[in-house]
């Protein structure tokens, strides 16, 4: 299996500051595609869905996680889903569901989409290999 | 054959004890992130690792030990493509 090409599919459960397991995730991918392999999608869950809002904005020396993020899977064509729930928790909010919930801003970052753990079961049928961090 | 990856300090959490408690034969271990400290200095469950170790399966990540300026004393090195082709290798992986 090592020398074919090998589908995989990420699970990120850690911020983007303050623990180091999305910036291992975020390199893990680096790594895996720079090696011919592909990421069916990654899938930010608990405090991992803090990856997804475009108000991070770390100091101009350090490096912002999200923004690597969406670059990332704009090259690769691969898909990142955040889950709903720990998102709205977590005041990470798309234009449709601020409208629903009568916010005044959203703050979702494209391309991340919001979505449930559905896709996170879908996401792991379709691979070869689900690596959580 | 699971690769599990531990990636808290054994003087912070169970994660690696617990870890070690469930490792079957034909399983690997990674210590990434802070745990990479547990391969520098002596622990409760120091012992158990270089047991893995001498048995070659027990990975520890560089960069992780780099960053912190640390050098392992068991365990072997791993970069991240590395990291990669164990997850291949693996039929799947386990976070600790």
């Amino acid at each position: 299996m090592d020398e074919q090409k090998v589908k995989f599919s990420i699970v990120v459960s850690g911020a983007p500051y303050g623990s180091q397991s999305a910036s291992t995730a975020y390199q893990f991918c680096a790594s895996a595609l720079l090696a011919g392999h592909e990421i069916s999608g990654v899938f930010f869950y608990q405090e991992g869905v803090l990856n997804a809002s475009q108000l991070v904005s770390p100091a101009t020396d350090e490096i912002n996680l999200p923004d690597f993020w969406a670059a990332l899977a704009v090259q690769y064509n691969f898909p990142l889903e955040v889950c709903v729930s720990a998102s709205l928790r977590r005041g990470v909010v798309d234009p449709q569901e601020a409208q629903q919930l009568s916010l005044e801003q959203f703050n979702l970052k494209a391309p991340f989409v919001l979505s449930g753990l559905g896709q996170l079961a879908e996401l792991s049928a379709r691979c070869d290999r689900l690596v959580q961090f | 054959m699971i690769l599990h990856t531990v990636k808290s300090s054994p003087f912070q959490t169970l994660a690696l004890h617990n870890c070690l408690n469930l490792l079957a034969e034909a399983d690997t271990l990674l210590l990434i992130e802070d745990a990479v400290i547990a391969c520098c200095v002596e622990h409760n469950n120091y012992q158990r690792l270089q047991k893995l170790s001498q048995q070659g399966r027990l990975m520890v990540l560089s960069a992780d030990l780099e960053a912190r300026a640390v050098n392992n004393n068991i365990g072997k090195t791993c970069s991240y493509p590395d990291f990669v082709n164990l997850v291949i290798k693996h039929k799947s992986q386990l976070s600790w």
